[in-house]
Formats: structure tokens, sequence, C-alpha cells
């Protein structure tokens, strides 16, 4: 179908010229039939046949002349009306036409030439003078051109014939040559026909396929939705009753525990909390897609953020033995943001420096503020982001294979998670790392004095 | 001297004999006579010219006549709208031309060929003229064969 549909202008431009070709046959062939018409009076044919009429005439004009019954006026208007015949034969498309034919006009011009040299014996002509010895001369010598004129006659017929053959054999040629390509044309009209029906056929197909995939999405969403839902619901609510129940086991309401019911208690405690993570940045991730995630923005001071959320992260710290270190934090920035989102941001760039950085180093969080934009940053000593995951490491679910280095964990929606919000809160999130060397995460979002304004006091 | 005398008088009427005698009879049908016309008479009324090609000459030349419309108004048959009119010349040639032709287009019946008079050797003394080049529709070879010369005679009418 692709081919017919590349193939559409070619075929196009095909047929045009095929039209103007055929056009061009007809005009061709119009001419060819005007001029098989030899009948007509301007062919020489009929002037040469003229000429030996005329000369006829003259002749017998002559002869009742010198017989005594013929008045001299008739003798003087057939030698007149002669004349001009011989001399129109050598004028306009005749002459041009005899040329073509490449016949011997001598005997034209011989009679013309006469004719002229018995201009004064014509006029000399009176009614007495009916045996004028000149008059019998002229009339001697003219009787000759009557065979000789019928020679010119048959000879002119003959070319012309000759060259009307070849004419009518190019009509021939000509009219096959036109079928042929009638039949060309209606080919390619057929064909292009049956392109218009498939090409339709196919359009109708198509929508209706496009319909049906709609409708599978539509009901795919749905789906989707109701399974976020029903794990928001059934998932979350026991999970909450086991989280709760490990907790105040480790808080030691079930009295001193054996130290390996202890150790069992700090599994169930810490992978219900990793399942509650995974189902919180889950619901995330919906609430974005669906656009019901909320905002909250608040006058918040940055550097009290940051300084106040640092306890947060000491367990984290002592998991992976890395230390927090706080860098310049632009003390007295103020911003108008959502305290919560800020938090979740902030704890998935910490956790994560934490995670991937060697034993015994540390982790930086710094804040500037170059004119009306905040950026903060996160820097770790570690493993760094490998080549082929740095475009694609704020995908969904995409971890960094970490096989050969220890289990990090995590849901594979934490850089997700925060490059939304960032995004949603005008901002950018960026990064760069150098395998063996490190990763800095920078996060940047407007923070203009005429945002405080909006804000709610 | 009297051969002398004689001359003087032949040079001074014959010319005027010449441009005095009829050289185109208009006919009603039946041959019946409406009007005749002289050289003098032909030149005493409106005259058009045009420069025009034919196939009967080698380039182009200035015809100049009455037109054909007129000589048919003034032999009474103006109202004429459609049929043809027959055109003979002094050798007897005869043609059928249509009314529509100098309703549509100015054909004259030239007396002057680039200002010259036409002789009957030159196909003169009356030649009809179409401005074939005035019209590309009248290069059709149809209108070859109404280039009658050597006009005689015009018959209007049915």
């Amino acid at each position: 179908m692709m081919v017919l549909r590349q193939a559409r202008w070619v075929v196009f431009g095909a047929l045009l010229v095929l039209l103007v070709f055929i056009a061009m046959n007809l005009v061709s062939l119009r001419g060819r039939i005007d001029s098989l018409d030899v009948g007509t009076t301007s062919s020489p044919v009929w002037f040469v046949n003229r000429i030996e009429y005329d000369e006829l005439l003259l002749e017998r004009a002559m002869n009742q002349y010198i017989a005594g019954f013929g008045a001299v006026e008739a003798v003087n208007l057939r030698f007149d009306l002669l004349w001009s015949r011989l001399v129109s034969l050598g004028e306009g498309t005749t002459a041009a036409t005899l040329q073509d034919y490449d016949v011997d006009t001598t005997v034209a011009d011989d009679l013309l030439a006469l004719l002229k040299s018995n201009e004064a014996t014509i006029s000399a002509m009176t009614d007495e003078n009916l045996f004028d010895a000149d008059t019998t001369r002229f009339l001697a010598e003219l009787i000759p051109y009557n065979k000789r004129l019928r020679t010119f006659s048959l000879t002119v017929l003959a070319a012309s014939t000759k060259q009307a053959k070849g004419w009518r054999d190019d009509v021939v040629a000509l009219s096959k040559q036109n079928g042929l390509l009638l039949g060309l044309v209606t080919g390619a009209f057929l064909l292009g026909l049956a392109y218009l029906l498939v090409e339709n056929l196919r359009t109708t197909n198509s929508l209706k396929e496009k319909e049906n995939l709609l409708a599978d999405a539509t009901a795919a969403n749905i789906a989707k939705s109701q399974f976020i839902s029903v794990m928001n619901h059934e998932l979350r609510t026991p999970l909450s009753s086991i989280h709760g129940a490990v907790a105040l086991l480790n808080a030691g309401i079930g009295g001193e525990q054996s130290p390996k019911s202890q150790r069992l208690i700090d599994i169930a405690q810490s992978n219900s909390e990793q399942l509650s993570e995974l189902i919180q940045d889950l619901l995330d991730v919906e609430k974005f897609s669906t656009g019901t995630f909320s905002f909250d923005p608040q006058i918040v001071n940055l550097a009290d953020f940051i300084e106040d959320e640092l306890p947060a992260y000491t367990a984290l710290g002592e998991t992976y033995d890395v230390e927090f270190v706080l860098g310049n934090l632009a003390p007295g920035t103020v911003c108008n943001v959502d305290p919560v989102r800020l938090r979740q941001i902030l704890t998935n760039l910490v956790s994560n420096a934490a995670k991937f950085s060697t034993a015994g180093m540390k982790v930086n969080i710094s804040l500037e503020q170059p004119s009306d934009t905040i950026i903060l940053s996160i820097s770790d000593t570690g493993i760094g982001i490998p080549e082929d995951a740095k475009l694609s490491i704020f995908d969904a679910f995409y971890q960094v294979d970490s096989s050969n280095e220890r289990n990090v964990g995590g849901t594979g929606l934490g850089l997700r998670i925060a490059k939304l919000i960032v995004e949603r809160m005008g901002g950018k999130i960026w990064f760069d790392s150098e395998a063996g060397v490190g990763t800095t995460f920078y996060v940047s979002f407007p923070c203009r004095a005429d945002m405080l304004n909006d804000a709610p006091s | 001297m009297y051969v002398s005398a004689f001359t003087a008088i032949l040079f001074v009427f014959v010319p005027t004999l010449l441009f005095s005698q009829t050289i185109l009879t208009i006919t009603g049908p039946d041959q019946v006579v409406v009007s005749e016309y002289s050289l003098n008479e032909l030149d005493a009324l409106e005259q058009t010219t045009f420069e025009t090609e034919n196939p009967y000459i080698d380039g182009s030349s200035v015809f100049s006549g009455p037109s054909l419309k007129l000589i048919v108004d003034q032999a009474g048959y103006g109202e004429l709208q459609n049929g043809f009119v027959t055109l003979t010349a002094l050798n007897d040639y005869q043609v059928q031309l249509p009314v529509a032709d100098f309703l549509s287009y100015d054909v004259i019946l030239a007396t002057r060929r680039d200002d010259e008079e036409m002789s009957l050797r030159d196909k003169g003394p009356i030649w009809v003229i179409y401005p074939m080049s005035d019209h590309v529709a009248l290069q059709d070879p149809v209108y070859n064969g109404r280039l009658i010369w050597q006009l005689k005679q015009i018959e209007v009418g049915e």
C-alpha cells in the first residue's frame, strides 16, 4: 500500500504526459487530414488543372475569332485569365508546395513567357483583321502546350498523391498510437480508482482499530485506578497494623526478647517500613498521573528547615556509616514552598546519597541563591552513576544495577517522584556524576520576593 | 494630324470609359439585376482598409475597398442574418459565402492592393479579401476558397 501511495504522483504525472501526447497527436491528425484535402482551391493540383483548362479556353476563343464568330474581347479575357493563373502559380503556398513536390515547372514558365512575348499580338487583334499571320502563329505555338500541360497536371497529381499516401500512412500510425495511449490512460485511471477504493477501506479499518485501542486503553486505565484504590485501602490498612504491632514488640511490650527473636523483629520492622514506603511512592506517582497530587505552599526559612530535618537522617547515617555535613546554607533565605513536598525531595536525595556512599565518607548538603532561584545540592563520595544509567535514572522503577556492590534496596520511584515534584514547582533536577568519585544532585526552583505575597500568612 | 487628334481623344476618353464601365453586378434570386457598379462607383463608397497575409500572396499586403456588407445592404438585403451569397468570377468560378462571414468579419471587395489598382492579370479588378492576419479563426483552410478573385457578380438571397 505504501508503494501505491508513493507511486501516486508518478501515476498522475504519467497520466498528464499521456494526455498531452494524445492532444498533440490529435492536432497532428487534424493537420494531416487537412493536408489530404487536395481539392481545396489553394492546392497546386487545382491550380495546374485550371491552367490546363484556361489554356484550352484561350485556344477555343482564338479559334472562334479566326473562324470569324468570336469577339476579340473574349480572346483578351481568356488571355488575361490564363496570365493571372500562371502568375499565381509562382506565389504564396502554391509556389511553396510545388517546390516541396520537387516537380519541373518549366512548362508554366515557358507558357507565361509565350504570353508575354505575344502581348502585342493580342493588342493588335481587331474584329476586321481576322487572318492576321501573327494570330495564327501564336495559336500554332500555343497548341503544343495543351499536351505539355496535361503531362504537367499528371506529374503534380502524382506528387500530391505520393505525399497524400505518406500522410495517410501517418494518420493510420497516429490512430493506432492514440488507441494504445487511450488504453494506457484507461488502465491508469482504473488503477487510480482501485487505489482510492483500497485507501478508503484502509482508512475505515484504521479508524476502527484506533477506536478499539482507545477503548482498551480506557479500560486499562480504569483497571489501574481500581487496583491503586484496592492497594491503598486493602493493603495499607493491614500493613499499618503489622507495622504498629512490630513497633510495640520492638518497644518491649512483649517483655525482653531473646537476641534471635529481637533480630527477627528488627527484620520485620525494617521490611514493613520499606513496604509502606513503596505503597506511598506508588500512590504518589498515581496521584501525579491523575493530577490529584496536592500542594500546600507556605513561607519557609530554608536554612532552618534543613537544619531541623538533619536529625531525622541520623538513623540512616548510622545504617550506611556516612556523616551528613551542612555546607553553605544561605541563611535567611525565605521561600514560598510546600514543606511536605520539599521534605520528600530532600529525603529521597539524602537517602540515595547515603546508600551509594562509600562507608565512612561524608554527604554534603548545601543551599545557594543566585538571583531568584534556589539551588539545593547534595553530594556524595560514592560509586557514581554508570554511563548507561545516566539517561534513565529519572524513569519510574529504574534502579542502577548494583549487583557487584552492596544491595541498596529502594523502590525505583524516589528520583521519579522527586523530578515530578520539582517540575511541578517550576524547577529542575539534574546531576554531575563520575564513576568511583561521587555524585552531586542539584535541585533548583524559583524563589522570588513577589511569590511571598501570594502565600497564605 | 488626324492621327494625333484621334490619339488625344483616346487618351482622354478610354480611361474614363474603363472606370465607368460596369465591373460588378448584384442580382437577387433568379438572376434579377438589383444594382451595378463601376470602379468609380465602388471607389465612391466608404472604404475599408487593412493589411493581411493570405495563401495566394508572398508576405502581406494592404488591401482596400468597400465592405461586402455595405454592398449587400445597398442591394436592400440588410436584414439578411443567415444563409449564403453566391459569388461568381470572370472565369465563372463560383463560391457560396456564408452571410455570417461578413457579419462577423470585415470581408471586403478589394479594388486596391498596396494602393495600386489590380489588373485582370493580377487577380483584379475585384478580389474578395478576409482580414486573415487579424483573426486566427480565419486561418482555417476552409476560408482559402472564399478569397475569390476577378469577381464579377454577387447573387443575394435564396
